[in-house]
Formats: structure tokens, sequence, C-alpha cells
């Protein structure tokens, strides 16, 4: 099947999907559509590339590598089943500045930029009233990739400004990904809070060091690996031969090693922003969600880096504060990425567009019953896999990927080892995917003649 | 303890016993001109035939001496050593001509084994046995006419095993052309019983080697495989001398320096720091600035705190030079790129307000926004300075990012008209700059933005 047509499919099966699931909707719900009214919160949506849930300590991990991402979890609320919509920055990111799915929202390849005719995130903010600043230096979330967009300041250029000007005409170029950042973006983000006099605000914070190449700076390099003698130096690991060949298991233990090390590297450097905004008040007067933007891989699936649908790619933390929340809480509730737009407009008061495929998380958070998704989706149309898209419900995740659909049954293959043709699906899983075929037959009157098995 | 080092003390005390052994038969008078002759006259292995008979006579002697005893112990571990080396050079072509044949003759779609050449490098070999052979050896008591034909004698053998490996490592780099290390190789044995203070002596490689272009090889070998930057000197001495041209120790090593200083730094530092020793001490400029090229290939190869250690040796023992400045500054410099902002701000000041760093001050001022903006709360402090070298330093296109800087605080501040004329200010003086073009899309926004509201 061509690539199009799945994606046509997807978007189909998307927009019908939004409006079909059984969640608490704002925008369809008129009696809690909010007006604007005054002291609304400022926004803080702090981002952290590449951070995969199962490598957060709060989360489950071994190792303690997210000690103020757990704190902040602890005083607050902890999402345990978020999901990105994606495994790369452009199409995760578009998602969770605009809630809309990767192929709606148009930032699906490095060639494509943030559709001019969506809203954003920042945008809405802006025109009720917001003043919209962001800050970070991923190289595919620049105002040239239509990510400024909705912004009043959009800072995605001092860092390398700085790193370029420090080299004194010793280098060429600065390779971003090899540099250490975060430091950089606290500055500046820290800097521009100390001189704000805009109320509310927006500010949008991405840490973009925890991406490879995986070099955190000492003492967070041999944090984990200490005794490690290979050639294995946390740079290279995304491209060949790394990206496909696993190299042996002590090379792959350092490179999780170099990876944790960044974690609890960048983890430090959240925690120093938060510990300025505590000191000067913020958090009572802000919304703050923290999250990851997508997961990362360590040959799971035979890969590094960040391409696919697996849970290690989609999976990502998420926890949120804010003055009206009393009680701190764990919900283990499924969430999208795309439903963080719709959750902060909630607690702004603003409505939701139209637009928007997510649902506030606020009803949950509030522990009511409404609001609950069954299932999250996934897409990938990056290149370095087959376009593909997912639908993950708590125990199966079924796929359709280059004409065939097939499934995980995660309870008993809960790292997604072993494909489920539709034939030999289940009762109980032919179920659940009924469901997304009708759907899909609202949309398309002969699905199955374009994702065959 | 190596296994390849317990394998040759094996051998060489069996060779011990059995050489008691055989002093149980009486032996003729040493036949000294018989083998001077055979040197002369003959091939190494008729002279050999004739050492080989007076060796046996002087082992039975001295066999209690424990000098004489490591002596043969060397001999021998040479043997096992370079034999070692000839059988893997000749399983390697072997292998290499076994796999050509079977692509010829057998499968001709079947993929190339690329791992199929898999001999060790030569400085392996020379590691894993020098230990051996630092060890003193040789007799006092043996008699002058012993101890002339015992040098000669060793060296006869040592050729013959660098002859033998010769063949074997052209016979390899005939079967797989990508196969490079005969020299290296070669090199194994005369190197072991080399010193800093003893040169490679020339005698003990194969004769069709010793011409001056073949030395330079060697030359480059003990430069690029070995790291040796004084064994290396002293084959291109001897390359100079058998063509009869000038030879420059200097010259020679400020060409091998630059010759591996992107490969091999610290070879290249020891390249560097043996060109100053063969300066006179007059020419004190020269030396210095050595020392600044030992500095830049520091930086080049990222060894920052290396650099910066360097740097601070300069401007410490030649305080007085009209270079010492750049010293100061290239430590400082240093310090920047390992971000040890902390040590900088300790000491930066003294350097701004020292007038050897007068043509330096700008950069160190700058040094220092930089090293204030990885601190915590120096929110004042940065602003003074950032005002301090827009006025001082206004038209050096350093500060534009810092004009970018206070632009963005005065956004922040809502002071639009501050913000206008520092962003017209970097568009006019420094336009071809990145600060400038960032300037223009801010000033843009912020006119669409006012223009909005």
């Amino acid at each position: 099947m061509k690539t199009r047509s799945i994606i046509q499919i997807l978007s189909g099966i998307l927009l019908i999907f939004a409006g079909g699931c059984s969640v608490h909707n704002l925008k369809n719900t008129p009696q809690e559509k909010l007006t604007i009214t005054k002291n609304r919160p400022n926004i803080v949506l702090v981002t952290i590339s590449s951070l995969r849930a199962d490598h957060v300590s709060c989360l489950g991990y071994t190792r303690e590598t997210t000690p103020n991402f757990d704190r902040f979890a602890k005083d607050n609320i902890l999402f345990t089943n978020v999901f990105a919509t994606s495994s790369w920055q452009m199409p995760a990111v578009g998602s969770i500045f605009t809630s809309l799915y990767p192929s709606e929202h148009g930032a699906t390849h490095i060639n494509n930029k943030l559709s001019p005719n969506v809203q954003t995130l920042a945008g809405v903010l802006k025109e009720n009233g917001y003043y919209t600043a962001g800050f970070g230096c991923n190289p595919r979330l620049t105002g040239d990739y239509g990510f400024d967009r909705g912004f009043d300041f959009y800072d995605d250029y001092s860092v390398d400004m700085m790193l370029s000007s420090m080299s004194f005409g010793q280098e060429d170029s600065i390779e971003i990904n090899k540099r250490r950042t975060n430091d950089l973006v606290n500055d500046a983000v820290i800097r521009w809070l100390s001189n704000n006099t805009h109320n509310p605000f927006f500010l949008s914070v991405h840490y973009y060091d925890n991406h490879w190449d995986y070099l955190p700076p000492p003492p967070y390099d041999t944090l984990f690996d200490p005794d490690y003698t290979g050639d294995i130096d946390g740079t290279e690991i995304a491209r060949e031969p790394l990206y496909s060949n696993r190299p042996s298991d002590e090379d792959v233990a350092h490179i999780i090693a170099l990876y944790d090390g960044q974690i609890k590297q960048t983890d430090h450097d959240m925690g120093e922003l938060l510990d300025f905004m505590k000191e000067e008040g913020r958090f009572q007067d802000s919304v703050i969600i923290i999250t990851g933007d997508h997961g990362e891989q360590f040959y799971e699936h035979g890969h590094t880096s960040h391409h696919g649908i697996f849970d290690e790619l989609i999976r990502v933390p998420f926890a949120i504060s804010a003055a009206d929340i009393n009680e701190p809480n764990v919900i283990s509730s499924f969430a999208s990425s795309v439903d963080i737009m719709p959750t902060i407009l909630n607690y702004t008061g603003i409505v939701v567009p139209d637009q928007c495929k997510g649902q506030s998380l606020k009803p949950l958070i509030e522990n009511k019953s409404a609001g609950k998704r069954d299932f999250v989706f996934v897409e990938y149309t990056g290149g370095a896999v087959p376009d593909c898209f997912a639908v993950r419900f708590e125990r199966y995740k079924f796929i359709c990927q280059e004409g065939s659909i097939f499934a995980y049954d995660l309870a008993s293959d809960p790292t997604e080892q072993k494909k489920i043709y539709k034939t030999d699906f289940t009762d109980e899983m032919k179920e659940s995917f009924e469901k997304i075929r009708d759907l899909i037959v609202k949309d398309n009157p002969q699905p199955e003649n374009k994702c065959k098995q | 303890m190596s296994t390849i080092n317990k394998h040759i003390i094996t051998i060489a005390i069996i060779g011990l016993v059995l050489a008691n052994i055989a002093l149980a038969e009486d032996a003729p008078e040493p036949n000294f001109a018989a083998f001077y002759q055979a040197l002369e006259t003959g091939t190494d292995e008729q002279a050999a035939q004739a050492g080989e008979k007076i060796f046996g006579r002087i082992e039975r002697k001295y066999r209690a001496d424990a000098g004489f005893g490591a002596l043969k112990s060397k001999m021998i571990a040479a043997d096992f050593l370079g034999n070692q080396m000839i059988t893997q050079l000749k399983k390697a072509t072997g292998r290499q001509m076994f796999a050509v044949a079977g692509e010829l003759f057998e499968d001709k779609g079947k993929k190339k084994n690329k791992d199929s050449l898999s001999v060790a490098p030569a400085k392996s070999f020379y590691e894993t046995s020098v230990e051996i052979f630092t060890k003193p050896a040789g007799s006092a008591q043996l008699e002058d006419e012993e101890k002339k034909f015992l040098v000669q004698f060793y060296d006869l053998k040592l050729r013959i095993l660098t002859s033998e490996i010769a063949k074997a490592g052209q016979a390899l780099a005939i079967a797989e052309a990508s196969f490079k290390g005969t020299y290296d190789y070669v090199l194994v044995l005369p190197l072991l019983h080399a010193s800093e203070t003893r040169p490679v002596n020339i005698d003990v490689l194969p004769k069709w080697m010793r011409q001056s272009s073949q030395l330079s090889v060697f030359s480059d070998s003990c430069l690029l495989h070995y790291g040796f930057a004084f064994h290396a000197q002293a084959f291109a001495r001897q390359a100079a001398e058998l063509d009869n041209k000038d030879f420059s120790e200097e010259t020679f090593y400020r060409s091998a320096s630059r010759k591996c200083a992107k490969q091999l730094p610290r070879v290249a530092v020891d390249c560097l720091k043996r060109a100053i020793d063969s300066i006179s001490e007059e020419k004190i400029d020269e030396k210095i600035a050595l020392q600044f090229d030992i500095v830049q290939v520091w930086l080049d190869s990222e060894n920052f705190t290396l650099a910066a250690g360097e740097a601070k040796a300069i401007a410490d023992n030649f305080g007085d030079h009209k270079r010492a400045g750049n010293a100061i500054w290239l430590h400082f410099y240093a310090l920047s790129r390992t971000n040890n902002a902390d040590t900088i701000l300790a000491n930066v000041d003294t350097a701004i307000t020292d007038p050897r760093c007068s043509d330096y001050r700008a950069k160190l001022m700058y040094m220092k926004w930089w090293a204030l903006r990885r601190q915590k709360d120096k929110t004042a402090p940065i602003a003074a300075l950032e005002h301090q070298l827009i006025t001082d330093y206004g038209d050096d296109v350093m500060v534009a990012p810092i004009m970018l800087s206070r632009a963005t605080d005065l956004l922040a501040g809502q002071d639009y008209a501050g913000a206008f004329e520092l962003l017209d200010r970097v568009q006019e003086k420094f336009p071809s700059t990145s600060a400038a073009k960032q300037a223009r899309k801010m000033a843009e926004k912020l006119k669409a933005m006012q223009g909005s509201k």
C-alpha cells in the first residue's frame, strides 16, 4: 500500500476517533466552557527531549535518574501512562503544541513544517491575552519549522549564538548534539523570568541535552558505569553501524549508562529552574507541566535513536502542578500528548478550539469519573522505518504498517516481540479491533482494501 | 602477566636447562675469524651457522652466570616473538588466499568476509613484550672477544628474524592490499632493543631495507604507529646521513608534530617539546612560539584542561614576555571550553585589569559575561557588564549577541522603545551576523505584535 494512502486513512481515523471515544471533552460540553477571568494562572510547559518513561525513577526505574522530577511528581499529580503521538521531536512536539495528530498538524518529516493553517497552544493563549515565550535549542523545533507560531518571543537562537560566539573564531560550526545546552537555556529562561513584567504568561521550555549524542558532563558521564573500558564514547549512536548493529552487552550497558547520566544531568538542570520558580513564588500562580517529547530505544527492536511506535519510544513521563490542586495523586489512566493543550486551556478558562483532538485531563485530576481514555494513537512518519500507526489499548497494541495489520499482546509480550496477525486475533482482540475498524469504515467504506494483512 | 610473557619465560627456562645438559660435552676453541668471515662474505644463514658453535661454547662456559642467562633469555624471547609474528602473518595470508580462491571457484555470489584479515597491530606485540626486554643482560665476566662476538651474533639473529618478518608481511600485503603494516611488524624487535638513549640499530634490519627511502618509512612508522618521536627522529637522521643531507632536529620535530597533530595529539606535543629542547636557550621567542603551538594542539584535540595548563605555564614562566597576555587569554579560553565558570570568575577580574592583557580586555570581559551567565543570581552584575561592554566596545562584532540579550531583557520588561533601538543597532552595525538576522526577526514580530494591539 502506498504511504500516502495510509496517511489519508490515518487522518480519517484520527479525526473520527477523537470525536468517537467515550471521553469527557470540554469542547462538546458547553456548560463547562469557561469564560476568561482575571487572575488567570501563568503556564509553564517543560518538555524534555527523548525521555522514555521507564528510565524515570518514580515510574519504576531502578537507577536514581530523576530526583527533581520525582519530587515534583510526588508533591503534585503524576500520570503514569502518558503516550506521545510520535517517536521523534517534530511530530511529537507538534501534537503537544496543537492537540492534533502528526498527519493533521503537518510536521511529519524534516522537510515539512508545522502547518500554518492550524491553531497552536501559544497562539490561542496569545489571542486570549497571554504573553507567550518559548526557549529551546532543538534544531528541529525552530521558528523555521513553524514551531514559533503563536509565540510573542521564541528564543531558538541564543544557545547557538552563545556557543558560537564563545569559540572566538576557533570553530567553523557548532554541533549542537555534542554540546551541553541546558544550562544556557536555563540562563536565558531565568533571565527572562527575572525581567518579565508580562502577566499572565505562557512559558515553554525545551531541554535538548537528553537527545543523542550521549555526552553528559562530569560527574554524570561516569555515574552509572564507572569501570567501562570499551570504545563507546556516546557519539555516533544514532548512525550506522551502531544504529542497526547491536554491539556487545557491555557496550549496550554503557550506552544506557550514558543516556541515564544525561537524564540525571537534565533533571538537575530542570531542578535549578524549578528551584528558581519556587523561590520566585511561581508555583503559587502557575500551572506547571513537565513531560518528555518522546522516548528512546536501545536495540529492543534492533535499533538505537527513536523511530517507531514501540512503547519505549512513545511512553513518556508527565506531571502537573496547579495552585488549585489540593492533594498529590498518581493517575494511571491513559493520556496522550494531544491532551496537553486542552488541559492547559481548561486550567486557564479558555475555550478549547474545535480543532483539538485531545481532551482535558483536569477532570481526571479532580477525581471525576469522566475523561478516561481506552486507548491512545501513535503515528510514525519520519522515514527511518516504514510509516506506521498504532492504537495502544491497555492490553493490546494494534498496528498498521506497510499494508499489514498486526498486534502485540502486552500482557504476555510486554516488550512487543511477537507479532499477532489479524487471522490469529483472539475474540477479545477482535472486540477491541472492531472499535477501530468501525471508525475506519465510517470514513472509508472499504478500509481493508487499503490496509490488508 | 600476559600469556605471551608466560610462554616466553617457560621457553627460556627450558632453553637454559637444555643448555646445561649440553655442557657435558667438551667443545673446541671458538673460531671467531670464521664467523666474521661468514658475516662479511656469506649469507646471514651461513654466518648464523658458524656463530651457533661459538655461542654454544660461550653458553657452556657461563652456564651459572645470571647476566649471561638473562641475555640468552632475551634471545629466546626474541626468537619466540619473531616466530609468533611470522606465524600470524602467514596464517592471515593463507586465509586471504583461501578466501580469494573461494570467491573465484566456489560461490561467486557469496559475500566476502571483511573480517578475514585479522592480524593484531604490531604495536600490541611490542607492548606485551617490552617488560622482558628492558631488563639488564650481559655478564661482566665475558672476555672482550666474547662480548664483541655476542653483540654481532645477537644482531645477526635479530636480522634473520626481521628479514623473515618482512617477507611474511610482504606476502600478506600482496594477498591483501589493505594490509599496510609490514614496516610496523619489522620494527617490533628492533624497537624492543632500543631506548630513549639508544636509537634503533639499523644493522638488525633486513639489508635491503637500509636505504634512505626505507628508513623514512620506518621513521613514519615510529611516529604514527608507535608514537615514538625520538626513534622517528633517529631514523630520519640516518636517512638524511645516507643521502648526505643536512638534518635539523628542530625542523624534523616541528614537521612531525604537524603530521600527527590531528590523530595523535600527545605525540604531536611530545614532538613540540623535543623541538623546544633542541633550540638554544637564547632563542626565547621561538621556544615560546612552540609552547603556543602546544596549546593549540591541545585546543584542537579538545584536551582543554591540558591547554589551560600549558597556557598558564607560559604566562607563569614568561610573565614579562610580550605574548604573556595572549597566554593568559588562552588560559581563560581553554577554561571556558571545560565549562569551568567558577575558576574563570575567581581570576578573570585580575586579568581584565592586567596591563599585559590590554589587547584581550574585550575578550576577557566577554568571557566574564559568559561565566556569569552560568551562575545563579547574577542578573545585576551581568547587566552592569553588558552595559560596560556595549559602551566600551560597541563597534566590536563580539557585542552583537550581548545587544540581543539586552534587547530580550527590555522586551521581557515591556520597554519596547529600548528594545527597538538595540535591535536596530545590531542590524545597522553588524548586518552580516546571525545576531542581525535574529534582531530583524524579533523587530518584525514586535512590530506585528504592536500593530495588533
